[in-house]
């Protein structure tokens, strides 16, 4: 860690009489949660997160961030010890990208360092890796690859839960190397995108992998085929539909899964950027009699809804959700989600409705309220409703 | 047919209407990169602080009147993006951010141009100006000046 921030120090004064820019954001985030009457907790965040970025010739530049962050749980109800982490020091995202025309009908754009990266659904890898990727553009054609390696992120940021190693790592408090950090896994993909194929539309082709690098224990390497179609219909009406095929290999084992997606939104700008969709996501589960079929197991493992607490496996989500700006530095969004589980004896699970409030008043300072509340079937089992306040503020130095 | 549209731009902004003005655009357009007393000219006519019969030794005493740019800066040197943006900034009074408010600087004035999408593009504070994109800001200042009014 006293590397990123010897480097982060000498790259600023390095570059400091060049066409350097820097800043600092602060982030504040406190969350109150709480579940039935019996359980009530504060999780409280604050990062502080210096930057800054040059430009490396007329078609690149290097952006470069280290965090900074506090965090801590707070558990009210029942009284319980709190977790408190006063710091932790990580490189944030450090990127060289550029775009290169390659003539008049092509282009190269490439990105590399720790990066962002995410499929076209954003399901299956969603996360800060080290890495690189490229996208090769000749006419209404995009193919692209990409390139990863998990290991030096912190688990609670990848998130990686793909088999029992995974498992036990992430449920273990011990801290430091490799504990805190995420399994070591390589990622890659291959992508095609064929611009407006059709009239207003895109047709694409992702294939996902990732190859497990531990050298002890379980060995399970997975592969994913996202197909996907997006397009417009009218002038309203936006909409777009993926699918996922999971193929994998535990040691000598085969199994498979699928996962499913879609989403249709209106917009209708003269009416307060009032937007409208209606959106499912399915990921499939281990159905009986189904031989070697599991639940589906991305590489990042994300949420199906925003409070619901049901991860995308087994599960499904169907979700409503508009969004108005009543005047111009206020965005406000009403969500309204159900979750099932096709493969339970109790389909239906719940449903949750949620609030956004994003507050943006001047370009550098930002507020978002969210809150929202998942009402469980009372047919599972389950009676206590689960609910979320959240407050996020942002200013930018 | 880039020229038709940037003199398309300077006339919608209303400055192409004077004569002395045609001919400084013509220069203008043909410069890789503005300096001051270019861009005090250019903005303090299209802001209404300076009168169409003033030259650009006029506007650029003026700008330093106003104490928009430094003393130690004379009117022939090359003006870069961030002390572009504050001379926009300065001269059609638009509110910037809270850091903006607190410490008016071509440093904060340059994020304001970017977050307002006056600046597109890849760019950085220490940039230089070309004459084409002066008057593109130029003109993407209007939007912004119409949308906040």
């Amino acid at each position: 860690m006293k590397r990123i921030i010897i480097s982060v120090l000498l790259c600023t004064i390095l570059f400091s009489v060049s066409a350097m820019d820097f800043g600092l954001d602060i982030n504040n985030s406190t969350a109150l949660k709480g579940q039935g009457s019996e359980n009530l907790s504060v999780d409280q965040e604050n990062t502080a997160l210096l930057w800054l970025s040059l430009p490396t010739g007329s078609d690149s530049s290097i952006y470069v961030s280290g965090v900074y962050k506090f965090s801590g749980s707070f558990v009210i109800k029942p009284s319980s010890s709190s977790t408190v982490r006063p710091y932790s020091i990580t490189a944030g995202r450090i990127e060289w990208e550029g775009l290169k025309a390659l003539g008049d009908n092509s282009s190269l754009s490439w990105s590399m360092g720790r990066i962002n990266f995410s499929d076209y659904s954003g399901k299956i890898v969603n996360s800060m890796l080290d890495g690189g990727k490229a996208t090769y553009s000749i006419g209404n054609i995009q193919l692209s690859s990409a390139l990863a390696y998990t290991g030096l992120t912190f688990k609670d940021d990848a998130r990686i839960l793909i088999d029992e190693d995974d498992a036990d790592r992430n449920s273990s408090t011990s801290e430091g190397w490799p504990e805190s950090f995420a399994n070591q896994r390589l990622v890659a993909s291959l992508g095609s995108r064929f611009v407006e194929i059709l009239p207003m539309h895109d047709f694409g082709l992702e294939l996902w992998a990732q190859f497990d690098m531990e050298p002890e224990g379980v060995t399970t390497h997975t592969q994913y085929i996202e197909p996907f179609i997006e397009g417009r219909l009218g002038r309203a009406l936006r909409w777009r539909l993926w699918f996922n095929t999971e193929l994998g290999q535990e040691d000598e084992k085969f199994f498979y899964s699928m996962a499913a997606g879609g989403r249709a939104r209106w917009t209708f700008p003269e009416i307060n950027n009032l937007g409208i969709s209606a959106s499912i996501n399915w990921a499939g589960g281990g159905t009986e009699g189904a031989e070697g079929m599991r639940p589906f197991s991305p590489i990042n493992t994300g949420s199906m809804a925003t409070i619901a607490p049901f991860s995308f496996s087994d599960a499904m989500a169907l979700a409503l959700d508009a969004s108005i700006v009543p005047f111009r530095s206020l965005n406000s969004a009403l969500n309204f989600a159900m979750v099932l589980v096709p493969g339970k004896e109790v389909v239906y699970q719940g449903s949750e409705v949620s609030l956004r409030l994003a507050w943006k008043p001047l370009n550098d300072l930002s507020v978002n309220l969210t809150g929202g509340a998942f009402f469980p079937n009372a047919e599972t089992g389950d009676e206590n409703t689960e609910w979320m306040l959240s407050l996020k503020a942002a200013l930018k130095l | 047919m880039k020229r038709v549209m940037l003199v398309s731009i300077f006339i919608l902004i209303g400055i192409y209407a004077y004569s002395q003005s045609n001919e400084f655009v013509d220069r203008l357009l043909e410069t890789d990169s503005v300096n001051y007393g270019q861009a005090a000219y250019l903005v303090l006519v299209a802001s209404d602080n300076l009168g169409e019969d003033a030259d650009e030794a006029r506007a650029f005493e003026l700008l330093q009147n106003f104490g928009w740019a430094a003393d130690s800066i004379t009117a022939g040197q090359v003006i870069d993006l961030k002390g572009y943006s504050f001379l926009l900034m300065q001269a059609f009074g638009l509110p910037g951010g809270l850091m903006y408010t607190l410490f008016p600087s071509p440093r904060y004035a340059y994020r304001q141009l970017v977050s307002s999408l006056v600046i597109q593009g890849r760019s950085d504070p220490a940039k230089l100006v070309s004459g084409e994109q002066a008057i593109r800001m130029l003109g993407r200042i209007f939007d912004v000046k119409g949308i906040a009014q």
